[in-house]
């Protein structure tokens, strides 16, 4: 089958077309729900923007039940303890802001800080965060004042993380 | 907290970037577009959707290629006659759009029978949540039934990791993972549920229960012993949170062999490790696994062989380089000739690696790349035409690729 190519101003026109699709709908999507797309360097922004300030970052997915088990937990602790420093980032695509910002909600998280991955390259995003990271989920990282992390796989109890705040107190 | 303003519009901004840069390339890679007439996968094209990432593929008995391609609302069906250089005018299955579910662990499956009866299962999260549908074609491909639900419970229970088995005599299965029991006193993950007809036209499938505590985010491997029953190799919730694997095997009444626990690597965790087995039976009844543990005894991808139905292997091999995340590791055995490959990732670029024996798994060549990508890309698979293997695989950059196996 031969492939009939376009002539090149009308390649032009649709290409920014579609650009502009593109972009109008990824925005309101993503203002819509507040999530924060996280792509190359957004690992860095973070870090950056909460310099010397100790923060728990959560890797988790709408499609990983032990993850729903953990934002749970977090839902709660967030409600005890305002004063915790939590980044959660959803590695499912950011196109499916819609169900992840209910997941969020239905967990009282609605207010947190969010991200979720804007890159289908999730391999390169998750080598970034972690070159010894296979993709288990979900998967935390405890970073101190100096921002020295400790990594987690698996389901965090409540007493855990609670542990971790009154070490940094 | 409440991140500083104009650092999250400089991330937002430099997201936009991104994704209109990858945008492009999804929609005129991965569905080809421009070889499906009347715009076939045009909602592939709204959004860097990695849907369009996980073609399932298969020969039929003719050595057609059959592809099944999800894109955001619909699915679609093309086949090519020449080892994947030209490809049919794609067909939709689904004719109103609803939110096709596709991930690279838990996707759509396909299979042919002798006769040349397409059939197929699809995910869907929509109105109805979380749930498979079925259809099937008996011209060709050319059309397709109206799509079915499989799940008897299908209102009120989410389900997982469905597949499609076709046996030797065309009898199909279909295996799931399924919530229903989930809030059952002392249960755990999933339970795998089938159900079997040979009259699959007739649309009745009574679902029955197979096995509780199944890890219900690894994909199950399937394969046909040599009596033609379909052999399940999959990651068992073991007491005490272990995700260790084991195998059974099912005839249409039910378990008739296992389970039976085959690792023994003690991965204790309360997590999704998304990295389902593999398994491939010779015709000398030799069952070939792979698998992916970080338990405590070991950490990696392995393989194995059992000549006793998984009750005892030989020792495990560990696969690829330990520094580069190999992952999601296939096998396939063809007369002596058994193929196993797998992914790596450096950081920046993704390798498929490939080891071949030609004596059932006992001496093995050195590992080769035969693929990469720098771009997003689908799990590796190993399909064949009952003479030759070939690599199914799909990426952002180089699109669907089918690539021979060559004996080494």
């Amino acid at each position: 089958m031969k492939k009939q190519k376009l002539p090149r101003p009308l390649a032009q026109l649709l290409f920014s077309l579609l650009t502009c699709l593109t972009l109008l709908s990824t925005q309101t999507e993503a203002r819509h729900t507040s999530l924060h797309p996280f792509i190359k360097g957004s690992y860095n922004s973070v870090q950056i923007e909460l310099n010397k300030t100790p923060f728990l970052m959560v890797l988790w997915s709408i499609d990983c039940p032990p993850c729903h088990k953990e934002l749970n937990m977090l839902g709660k602790l967030t409600k005890e303890r305002p004063e915790i420093n939590l980044v959660l980032v959803s590695t499912d695509d950011i196109s499916l802001a819609d169900d992840i910002g209910k997941t969020l909600k239905k967990h009282g998280l609605g207010g947190i800080e969010s991200w979720a991955f804007a890159d289908p390259n999730v391999a390169r995003l998750r080598y970034e965060i972690d070159p010894r990271w296979y993709g288990t989920l979900p998967r935390s990282y405890f970073f101190d004042s100096a921002h020295q992390r400790s990594a987690t796989t698996g389901t965090l109890e409540k007493e855990q993380v609670e542990d971790w705040l009154k070490q940094q107190e | 907290m409440t991140p500083k303003t104009d650092h999250i519009q400089l991330s937002f901004l430099l997201g936009l970037i991104s994704i209109l840069f990858l945008s492009v390339p999804a929609t005129a890679l991965s569905g080809k577009p421009d070889e499906a007439s009347n715009g076939s996968f045009a909602d592939m094209a709204t959004a860097q959707s990695r849907e369009g990432l996980y073609i399932s593929a298969t020969f039929d008995s003719n050595g057609r290629l059959w592809r099944l391609i999800p894109t955001r609302n619909h699915m679609y069906v093309d086949y090519s006659d020449d080892f994947g250089q030209n490809y049919s005018k794609a067909v939709q299955i689904n004719a109103s759009s609803v939110k096709i579910k596709a991930l690279a662990e838990d996707r759509p499956s396909i299979v042919v029978d002798k006769n040349g009866r397409i059939m197929i299962v699809y995910f869907t999260n929509d109105k109805q949540p979380w749930t498979s549908w079925f259809t099937f074609s008996d011209d060709h491909g050319q059309t397709f039934s109206t799509p079915t639900l499989i799940s008897d419970h299908a209102a009120t229970a989410r389900h997982y990791q469905d597949q499609l088995f076709i046996s030797p005599s065309d009898r199909l299965y279909h295996f799931w993972y399924d919530e229903r029991n989930k809030h059952n006193a002392g249960k755990s993950g999933a339970t795998l549920y089938f159900t079997t007809t040979t009259k699959p036209e007739t649309l009745k499938f009574p679902n029955q229960p197979l096995k509780d505590s199944n890890c219900e985010c690894c994909r199950m491997a399937i394969d046909s012993d040599i009596d033609g029953y379909p052999t399940i190799f999959s990651r068992f919730l073991l007491p005490g949170s272990i995700r260790d694997h084991g195998i059974m095997k099912v005839s249409p009444a039910g378990i008739i062999s296992g389970p039976t626990r085959v690792t023994e690597d003690l991965w204790e965790i309360h997590a999704c490790p998304e990295h389902g087995p593999s398994l491939s039976i010779s015709e000398n009844g030799r069952y070939h696994m792979t698998w992916f543990t970080q338990g405590s005894v070991r950490q990696g991808l392995f393989y194995a062989w059992s000549d006793q139905q998984g009750a005892k292997h030989s020792e495990p091999m560990q696969l690829g380089n330990p520094t580069a995340l190999p992952s999601h590791a296939y096998v396939k055995a063809l007369e002596n000739r058994v193929a196993i490959i797998w992914k790596e990732f450096n950081g920046q670029k993704t390798e498929i690696k490939l080891i071949q024996s030609t004596d059932y798994g006992e001496n093995w060549s050195s590992p080769s790349t035969i693929a990469e990508s720098s771009s997003a890309s689908d799990h590796p698979f190993l399909i064949t035409t009952g003479k030759t293997i070939f690599l199914s695989w799909n990426s952002l950059d180089n699109g669907y690729q089918l690539i021979t196996i060559n004996p080494k």
